[in-house]
């Protein structure tokens, strides 16, 4: 009888992965031929990749971000950069949402449905009025002539919006009136709490705010102020050609990119 | 398109470079959020360091896994606070899907280098050459991670069932 040479899990996965020369990989071959324990082993090593595989590329389901209610609290304390903090750690990223301020669809990664009717609407007037972290986010239902009125707030087009308003019966007017002054009430925040920022910070605080539709109008403007500026510009030309590749901000950086 | 031309010679496969970029970033972090950020902040490091290798697959690889690994390490050191925010287990529909979950919770447990390593042996199909010119490793240190990566797995999905 002859004896069986012993096969690694490791010279199993290079025969799996075709890394084994062409000599053992003929024996390794043969012994699988032969040896019903082998080839169990070499099949669950196959059916272990086949299982990573699937369950790497499959479908991501939408899933919503845990709340962290405290966090937010805690390091809004420490002042108004603080509460810049707090505006990041609770802006979750928004979906993208076809509307009049995105012409060209998102490039999805895949082809999951993600939720377009709801949106969260998050404000910060000012670093005492912590009340909003402590109660649950409320989530806005879009009607028609709502959904208008915030696709004007999300282009920075206020007066727009107020347009809009005004043909409204009383009821969706003051619903209007009510987003278009918490739009203003964010722009306003996001401007302040630039304004007591280093460039540096601001333009970090740009970078991720850009995510949100409310920040836009705040942001590129700030970032075209910090164009200006020698030490900067080469990072705000940077992020602007990062940004430009999103279908959604193409029109922003178009619109506010610095003249050289 | 104006987003295009700025990349030059090549240029004209740019959206099909973007997509199979992000199927290794999503493939890696498993969280639509931050395989978009990965993809998009290996892009703009490429252009910012080294414009000329934007077609350089290889070269955008190593970017993206760098970048990669760097996070999880940084992720590790604020640990709770992180986790705080990390992705929540997909919800089960049936055996298979349940497995599938399994299996993803247990490659984001696993090392970052063995983990990235995985993907882009599995789902990027890259032998241990590409993959340690990737992760700027020995192809045998390649081939090491990878089987214990894969040990794990079994193990772990031994475990479990």
């Amino acid at each position: 009888m002859t004896e069986q040479p012993r096969w690694t899990d490791e010279q199993l996965e290079a025969y799996h992965d075709g890394e084994l020369s062409g000599v053992e990989a003929a024996r390794l071959a043969k012994s699988l031929d032969e040896d019903p324990t082998l080839l169990a082993r070499f099949e669950e090593i196959r059916r272990v990749d086949a299982l990573v595989r699937q369950a790497l590329t499959r479908p991501i389901e939408t899933k919503a971000r845990a709340p962290i209610p405290l966090l937010p609290i805690a390091i809004a304390g420490t002042g108004i950069l603080g509460a810049a903090a707090a505006v990041v750690l609770l802006l979750s990223p928004t979906p993208p949402q076809p509307g009049l301020s995105s012409p060209e669809p998102m490039a999805h990664i895949d082809p999951e449905p993600v939720p377009t009717r709801s949106r969260v609407l998050v404000t910060l007037t000012s670093t005492a009025d912590m009340s909003i972290f402590e109660t649950p986010i409320r989530p806005i239902v879009r009607d028609d002539l709502h959904t208008v009125v915030l696709d004007a707030l999300s282009r920075g087009d206020p007066e727009a919006a107020l347009q809009v308003a005004r043909t409204a019966d009383k009821e969706d007017r003051q619903r209007a009136l009510k987003s278009i002054g918490l739009a203003l009430s964010v722009e306003r925040s996001a401007v302040a709490l630039l304004d007591a920022m280093t460039p540096l910070e601001q333009l970090e605080a740009c970078e991720t705010w850009v995510e949100d539709p409310r920040f836009r109008p705040a942001t590129f403007t700030r970032l075209r102020l910090l164009a200006e500026n020698p030490d900067l510009a080469p990072k705000v030309q940077s992020l602007l050609n990062h940004l430009e590749l999103q279908p959604e901000l193409t029109a922003w950086v178009r619109s506010y990119r610095p003249r050289t | 398109m104006q987003g295009r031309e700025a990349f030059g010679p090549g240029a004209h496969d740019w959206t099909e470079r973007a997509a199979w970029l992000r199927r290794y970033t999503l493939a890696l972090t498993r969280s639509r959020h931050d395989a978009e950020d990965l993809a998009q902040e290996t892009i703009a490091r490429v252009l910012e360091r080294a414009p000329e290798k934007i077609d350089h697959e290889g070269y955008l690889l190593q970017t993206a896994s760098r970048l990669w690994i760097d996070r999880q390490r940084s992720h590790a050191r604020r640990g709770k606070l992180l986790r705080l925010w990390s992705p929540q287990p997909n919800v089960p529909r049936d055996h298979h899907d349940e497995q599938l979950s399994r299996v993803e919770s247990v490659v984001a447990g696993l090392p970052p280098v063995q983990r990235a390593v995985l993907v882009l042996r599995t789902v990027m199909e890259l032998d241990a050459g590409a993959i340690a010119a990737a992760l700027e490793m020995e192809p045998k240190a390649v081939r090491s991670s990878l089987h214990l990566a894969r040990k794990s797995v079994r193990e772990r999905m031994g475990e479990q069932s």
